[in-house]
């Protein structure tokens, strides 16, 4: 049955159809040695795109973003990425602080337990302190910013490993 | 490379004058900071920056027009100055003062400019006291539908009864005979009272067959340049669709008079960076009127740019920086002839309902005396959150028929598939006899030309039927 590889022009000419058909959710395809999996998530976030090469077996991986009339403005301050890892993604573009104040012990450590309301960490904007907690019960995982860092709306804060 | 004051430069806009700016900074050697909201993550604007903060979510208020947002990106950064383009915060007063505090340079006026002429009763009287002319009509309000008609009875009908407090084409009613004055003038101050809470009438004269004149300056902070006008009359909806310079309509004792109250309000209120000066131009009597002031630059500004030959984007980044214009009047020569068609993402079919999608094949104009200013790429996504303006077209040529017959061939090479523009309603603009016989009014489009390709359109339709 299969008489001809999925060339690079293929898949992006999948990809259109999908993501022109809002009453699709999820897709599998396999073909050959070639599979892709799509799904749609109603979150605006952005999608992480991986390459999906014809050749040797590979998965490839899409989040389409919802049709744009139904995309939530929220601020991601959370996603989801690999089961049972929950990312606390930064509310605001300012200077990410570790610690309540100068010299204070840092909100959290790598390795500490955390509840959903816990601050891991503050977001400076133009003077204005806004805090940020964790979002998911867990143990923190790992903390991608330094200490007065300047962040963007959107930036990975911190990874929380969650129960 | 020549070096300004400025090094690092905040792009607080977002595509085709978020690309401009850029280009501009990129050629005067300051680094770039381009802010997008997560809408515009793969926009060209982004892609060509130095760098790109993302400072929210798609929608204008959470990203484009929250100035503390902006403001924490400039800081955060290391901008030491921020273009605010046009349109968003570019005429908001606070904004610019925000930024004035916290040391970083607004590439624009001063805040206290941007107040006096954003206030529209205010900005007339700015006018008035620096002699010149504005629109016949009552002094400020008046008290009552009497008052109105003494006012309406001097300056001639028909008169046209504005609200103080309003916009929108609300609370204003256009009287054609005194009779009908007293009935009209208290509908419409009702319907201000409701809509504005406030119902102030005042009084102007209502004028037809007026054509839309603005002339561009720029002014150093010790002297005040004009580079002459752009003729904007062809409108829908009070949008501009067309613009070009020179305007067929002004003779060169008009354009001189024009340029020279146009300075005299920049000098008036101290006026620097780059502005725009509206008139209302009366072709029947040769009287030009002030309407407004624009304290920006402005979507059309290209079209100076071909026929003076000046870079107003590097003017206004080297002025901001400190420096002075490098030219005097003298200087400045409106030289051939420019055109500019604004090419949106809608239907012109369809009442010109907006089309955003994605953008399979972008092919861009060239040849001679083409430009085209744009942020579309082939594969770009057209967010729906923002306004429709895809690309300026703007051809120059030696002469009026030159820049017309090279727009013609441009808007035939230009592709764009995948989404509906307006390319073809400008393609047939282009051969409309009443455009290329150089007529023009801010009527135009809606009262002669569409009606007219409607007509062709049932024609054609009839016939095949």
């Amino acid at each position: 049955m299969i008489d001809k590889t999925l060339t690079q022009q293929d898949v992006m000419q999948i990809l259109e159809l999908v993501r022109s058909a809002p009453d699709v959710a999820h897709l599998r395809l396999r073909y050959g040695d070639f599979e892709i999996e799509l799904s749609r998530t109603v979150q605006g976030v952005q999608p992480s795109e991986a390459a999906a090469p014809a050749a040797p077996r590979a998965t490839a991986q899409e989040s389409i973003p919802a049709p744009q009339a139904q995309v939530k403005a929220e601020r991601p301050a959370h996603a989801q990425v690999a089961s049972g890892d929950w990312e606390v993604r930064s509310p605001m573009v300012g200077t990410c602080y570790m610690c309540p104040e100068p010299g204070a012990k840092p909100f959290v450590s790598t390795g500490d337990r955390v509840e959903a309301d816990t601050a891991v960490c503050i977001v400076e904007v133009m003077k204005l302190m806004n805090t940020v907690s964790a979002g998911r019960a867990g143990m923190v995982k790992s903390i991608h910013f330094e200490d007065g860092q300047a962040v963007e709306y959107g930036q990975l804060l911190v990874v929380i490993a969650t129960e | 490379m020549q070096p300004t004051g400025i090094r690092r430069l905040l792009v607080a806009n977002r595509g085709e004058i978020a690309v401009r700016v850029q280009r501009a900074c990129r050629e005067l050697g300051i680094k770039t900071v381009q802010v997008y909201s997560e809408a515009d993550r793969d926009s060209l604007a982004v892609r060509m920056a130095d760098r790109a903060v993302c400072i929210g979510g798609p929608r204008a208020s959470d990203s484009y027009l929250n100035a503390r947002f902006l403001l924490s990106a400039a800081v955060t950064s290391g901008a030491d100055a921020i273009h605010p383009g046009y349109g968003f915060l570019s005429e908001n007063a606070q904004f610019a003062k925000a930024c004035e505090e916290e040391g970083l340079t607004f590439v624009g006026p001063s805040s206290r400019c941007i107040e006096l002429m954003g206030d529209k009763a205010m900005a007339k009287r700015m006018a008035e006291e620096a002699g010149v002319p504005t629109t016949p009509g009552s002094k400020g309000i008046v008290a009552d539908a009497g008052q109105a008609d003494d006012v309406a009875r001097t300056i001639g009908y028909p008169v046209i009864l504005k609200a103080a407090a309003g916009g929108g084409g609300r609370g204003m009613r256009i009287v054609r005979e005194p009779g009908q004055l007293a009935p009209l003038f208290e509908l419409a101050s009702r319907e201000a009272k409701a809509a504005f809470g406030d119902g102030s009438m005042y009084v102007e004269k209502y004028l037809t067959g007026i054509r839309h004149v603005e002339v561009q300056v720029l002014g150093d902070g010790e002297t005040v340049l004009h580079f002459g006008e752009r003729d904007c009359s062809m409108q829908r909806r009070n949008q501009k669709l067309v613009e070009e310079s020179p305007s067929t309509a002004l003779s060169a004792e008009t354009r001189e008079r024009m340029g020279d109250a146009a300075i005299r309000l920049c000098r008036h209120i101290g006026y620097v960076n780059a502005g725009t000066i509206e008139f209302i131009f009366d072709e029947s009597s040769g009287s030009f009127y002030f309407m407004e002031m624009n304290t920006r630059i402005q979507v059309e500004h290209p079209v100076t740019e071909m026929v003076t030959g000046v870079d107003l984007v590097k003017l206004q980044l080297r002025v901001a920086a400190g420096e002075r214009l490098p030219m005097k009047q003298e200087d400045i020569h409106l030289r051939g002839h420019a055109i500019e068609c604004r090419i949106n993402a809608e239907d012109a079919a369809r009442d010109f309902a907006p089309c955003p999608g994605l953008v399979q094949d972008f092919a861009a104009p060239g040849g001679p005396g083409v430009r085209m200013d744009s942020h579309l790429f082939s594969g770009y996504r057209i967010p729906p959150y923002y306004d429709s303006l895809l690309a300026k077209l703007v051809c120059w040529g030696e002469t009026r028929e030159e820049s017309l017959s090279r727009m013609r061939r441009a808007l035939d090479e230009l592709r764009v598939t995948g989404v509906t523009t307006t390319a073809s309603f400008h393609r047939q603009l282009m051969d409309d006899e009443g455009f290329r016989a150089g007529v023009a009014h801010t009527r135009y489009v809606e009262e002669v030309f569409l009606p007219a390709q409607e007509k062709a359109r049932l024609a054609k339709e009839g016939a095949s039927a």
